[in-house]
């Protein structure tokens, strides 16, 4: 199935992409998709401890199934103020 | 932007218009406001920065935003919030982000307000670059939003 991956920060200039469809097996969660983005940009590895993945709204576990076309945004750690 | 008659939440690349907001904070049931301002700084660490440049998850970080001042309702007997955030370029010593509380007592305006800001830097979607002086940028190392 397809996910709806956006990155942002540091991390859309490690994968020079704002947004892009990325294949998974069918039941994956957000560990799956995580492992799914190094797959295809390794450098992202060195990030993988300190993301957080979220929908619109609000942050989600990595134990969670993603659905068939789901919009996830990536979250590299936050810096604002 | 977010508003009712007691919150408002902002996000955008126009400076903060300090007046608007205050007159929004200010009521008659309020005896304190208490206000923090974030402005860049030029050197960080020995070198000199030129400008910050801000970048949002906007819908995400206007509901988490939401959630934040929901939670420091219910700590502290907050009458009006405003945080808005600026994104894209801010210079030396302008204004990046702007919160401010209203209350009853001053020491109420103070812990919320400090709680605010410093909840968002932590969990926030909200990036900063900095651009020094010999032209260089750098994202700066942030903070792990912890949500389990």
């Amino acid at each position: 199935m397809f996910i709806i991956v956006r990155y942002y920060a540091m991390l859309r200039d490690v994968t020079d992409q704002n947004v892009e469809e990325m294949e998974v097996p069918q039941n994956c969660n957000g560990s799956g998709l995580i492992e799914a983005i190094i797959d295809r940009y390794p450098e992202v590895a060195e990030f993988a401890p300190y993301l957080r993945l979220a929908t619109d709204t609000e942050y989600i576990s990595r134990d969670a199934i993603l659905t068939e076309g789901s919009e996830i945004s990536i979250i590299p750690p936050v810096s604002g103020g | 932007m977010s508003e009712n008659s007691s919150v408002r939440i902002g996000l955008g690349p126009d400076p903060i218009q300090i007046d608007g907001h205050v007159n929004f904070l200010r009521g008659a049931e309020g005896g304190a406001i208490d206000i923090f301002l974030g402005t860049t700084r030029r050197r960080t660490n020995g070198k000199e920065t030129v400008l910050l440049s801000y970048e949002a998850a906007s819908e995400l970080a206007v509901a988490e935003l939401s959630r934040l001042i929901e939670e420091t309702r219910s700590r502290w007997p907050v009458l009006r919030t405003v945080v808005f955030h600026r994104t894209g370029p801010v210079s030396v010593s302008e204004i990046s982000v702007f919160i401010g509380v209203a209350t009853p007592h001053r020491s109420d305006a103070f812990e919320a307000c400090r709680y605010l800001i410093d909840e968002l830097k932590k969990r926030i979607p909200i990036w900063k670059q900095e651009t020094f002086a010999d032209g260089t940028t750098d994202w700066v190392e942030g903070t792990t939003p912890d949500i389990d």
